[in-house]
């Protein structure tokens, strides 16, 4: 069944590739970029923004934590989506008029700082070093669950293949390759869910009635993939082969009571058909509230899970704005208004693609609960077609999933090291066609040795602390920005300081394990629900105290973020539409 | 711009209203989250399917209104400049 898998993983990668050094010809400054794109719709740039942003959270991770933590997950499928109808109220247009090509430039080119400048590189650099991790993992674990390969084979290999290629003058501008991938992965999402939701003819009442375990709707063998510790809703018996309570078992019918036990790695054990699901330990400590009840714990032990919901819903909902990757997606727009009508097709691709990966987990949950007992439910959306449908069709869709999630890591990382490898060498080095090529394999390196280090967080979690950085820094910043006169430069970098500092300092105090439960492993765990409005809140009243360093340039910034293209074609001669306010206005940063 | 901010702030408003007191009213009446329709759980229908309309609803809305916003704006400061399509 692999070779199907391994010929799709190689099939999307080529394709990226090929097309993307192909593209250095055409595509090679962001001008470039910007000219060539001129001509792309409205629908096609959509799909293009779409592509780019559904990475292997989206793919496998929010499947995964509806398998282990329950439907509550789907708040971030929301919440991802959420993030570009914000992004569309508060941002897009006048960001559009604005003409910066990252968050670094806008600082810049609207509050004229260099230190400024800095700060907001070194952030670029945290986000995309968090939203990379994620890849990074997903890339292994799906190369481990195709090849048999250990982890860090798919972490080498998707390290190496993108760095090269950015480092190599490819995926800059690809807006066909970006497009592409997203209908490839909408359509190995989304096949699968369909047809395995007719071949198991879906009867959802069965087993998601509200409080009861959920059972085996068939005699299954469940293999433990490592030493689990689970307990059982009610009494059932069992076959074991292996080692179980320590006691060891070779194809013995046992007893089993409504408590705990603890199964070797390697032991099987073969339930009869409406036998209980076991629930593993870590899982049942991690899920305190019931399956379905519509709250999100990830990353908080389980603690105070109404809070813990409202830290990811202010950090998806806040985030997209401030995501160093996305904003440079905007100047393929003609005008504001093609922003703004783009951001909107966005909105709809996304809310139908995250049908799916939900309609996976729910299908998962139901029909293949034995995976939730694997310490990994990241591997379910790629587990689940060849557990449902056995055979040939099902190793097809297996091979389509694959090859979707690769198109996943692909899409998302390539556009990430863009922004992370153009920021360190344009913003912090002199710049340069060689220094942007060393940034992009520097950056790949660290992001490759940093991902062997994480496989045990949930990807959506991960990609979510991205988020709730990125919500409590750039967010603030590009939103007062547009809509606040009175922003000084010594204000955003306070805020910038204060709320990205304290979010990422919770962030890495939950990841070594500094909490255990409770108030702290909430507000660390999801810190969002304080850093964002700390952010809003420093940066208004240290620019309110320091209203004499307010940058020269305001009126004129403002005019050029607000003043409808009509007026301003008129204003500023027929410069075209992509003028950027620093060529505009006259100035130089440097 | 101070229209502008007002509709944004107005539709950014209507989504967090619809989208937030979800959370809470689960949490206040804890057997919101146990019903079911048609067999699937609230949860399940709610955050699966129903957001996205909604989501969707009021980013039209919104890209109507600014869309008018500023061509009555255009008008006002320069009749001529008025953009055909609207």
């Amino acid at each position: 069944m692999s070779e199907a898998s391994v010929g799709a993983i190689a099939f999307v990668t080529l394709l990226t590739i090929v097309v993307g050094t192909r593209g250095i010809r055409v595509a090679r400054t962001p001008d470039d970029f910007m000219v060539a794109a001129r001509q792309v719709p409205p629908g096609l740039n959509a799909a293009a923004i779409s592509g780019e942003y559904l990475s292997a959270a989206s793919f496998l991770g929010i499947a995964g934590l509806v398998v282990s933590q329950g439907l509550g997950s789907l708040w971030y499928s929301v919440g991802y989506t959420a993030g570009y109808l914000v992004l569309l109220l508060l941002v897009a247009a006048p960001l559009r008029r604005f003409g910066a090509y990252t968050i670094p430039d806008f600082a810049d080119g609207r509050l004229r700082s260099t230190a400024l400048l800095r700060t907001t590189t070194a952030l670029v650099l945290v986000i995309g070093l968090f939203y990379l991790l994620p890849q990074m993992k997903g890339a292994g674990i799906t190369l481990q669950w195709v090849l048999g390969a250990p982890y860090w084979v798919g972490v080498a290999i998707l390290g190496v293949v993108v760095s090269g290629n950015i480092a190599m003058g490819g995926m800059k501008g690809i807006t066909f390759v970006q497009c592409f991938q997203f209908w490839l992965k909408l359509c190995a999402i989304g096949i699968p869910a369909l047809v395995l939701l007719m071949a198991t003819g879906h009867d959802p009442a069965r087993n998601l009635a509200p409080d009861r375990s959920p059972v085996f709707t068939s005699a299954t063998v469940v293999r433990m993939p490592e030493t689990t510790g689970f307990t059982l809703a009610r009494p059932t018996q069992a076959t074991v082969t292996g080692v179980l309570d320590q006691r060891r078992l070779s194809d013995q019918r046992v007893d089993l009571c409504a408590c705990r036990y603890v199964a070797d790695a390697g032991t099987q054990i073969g339930f009869g058909a409406g036998a209980p699901v076991p629930t593993s330990l870590a899982m049942e400590q991690l899920a305190r509230e019931p399956w379905d009840a519509p709250f999100l714990a990830a990353g908080t032990n389980g603690a105070h899970p109404l809070i813990a919901t409202y830290g990811v819903i202010i950090a998806t909902f806040f985030g997209a704005i401030g995501l160093p990757h996305i904003l440079v997606r905007f100047y393929t727009n003609p005008d504001g208004e093609a922003a703004r009508r783009t951001t909107l097709i966005v909105v709809l691709l996304l809310s139908t693609f995250y049908l799916f990966p939900a309609m996976l987990g729910v299908l998962a949950r139901l029909h293949a609960p034995e995976l939730y007992l694997s310490s990994d439910p990241d591997n379910v959306v790629l587990a689940l077609p060849s557990l449902l449908l056995p055979g040939l069709p099902g190793e097809l869709l297996a091979s389509l999933v694959v090859a979707g999630a690769f198109a996943a890591f692909l899409s998302t990382s390539s556009g990430l090291l863009v922004s992370v490898a153009g920021a360190l060498s344009h913003d912090l080095m002199r710049g340069g066609v060689t220094s942007f090529r060393w940034c992009a394999i520097a950056a790949g390196a660290i992001a490759t040795a940093t991902a062997l280090l994480i496989d045990r967080f949930s990807l959506a979690l991960l990609v979510g602390w991205a988020f709730a950085i990125a919500a409590s820094s750039f967010c603030p910043l590009i939103v007062l920005g547009i809509w606040w006169r009175r922003l000084t430069r010594v204000g955003a970098a306070a805020g910038i300081v204060v709320g990205g500092g304290g979010c990422l300092a919770a962030i890495i105090a939950t990841m070594v394990g500094a909490t255990t439960g409770g108030w702290g492993a909430v507000l660390l765990g999801q810190p969002a629900i304080w850093t964002v409005p700390l952010a809003f809140a420093v940066m208004i009243v240290t620019s309110l105290l320091t209203q004499r360093s307010l940058p020269g340039n305001v009126e004129q910034a403002m005019l050029r973020m607000h003043l409808p293209e009509a007026l301003s074609r008129k204003a500023y001669g027929a410069v075209g539409p992509s003028s950027a306010f620093d060529r505009a206005s006259g100035f130089k940063r440097r | 711009m101070r229209a502008q901010l007002g509709l944004s702030l107005m539709c950014l408003a209507v989504a967090l209203a619809v989208t937030v007191s979800f959370p809470v009213i689960a949490a206040l009446v804890p057997e919101v989250s146990r019903m079911t329709v048609a067999g699937l759980p609230v949860t399940l229908i709610v955050l699966g399917f129903a957001f996205y309309p909604v989501l969707l609803a009021v980013g039209w809305f919104y890209n109507r209104q600014a869309r008018q916003l500023e061509a009555r704006f255009t008008e006002l400061v320069d009749p001529e400049s008025r953009p055909r399509d609207v």
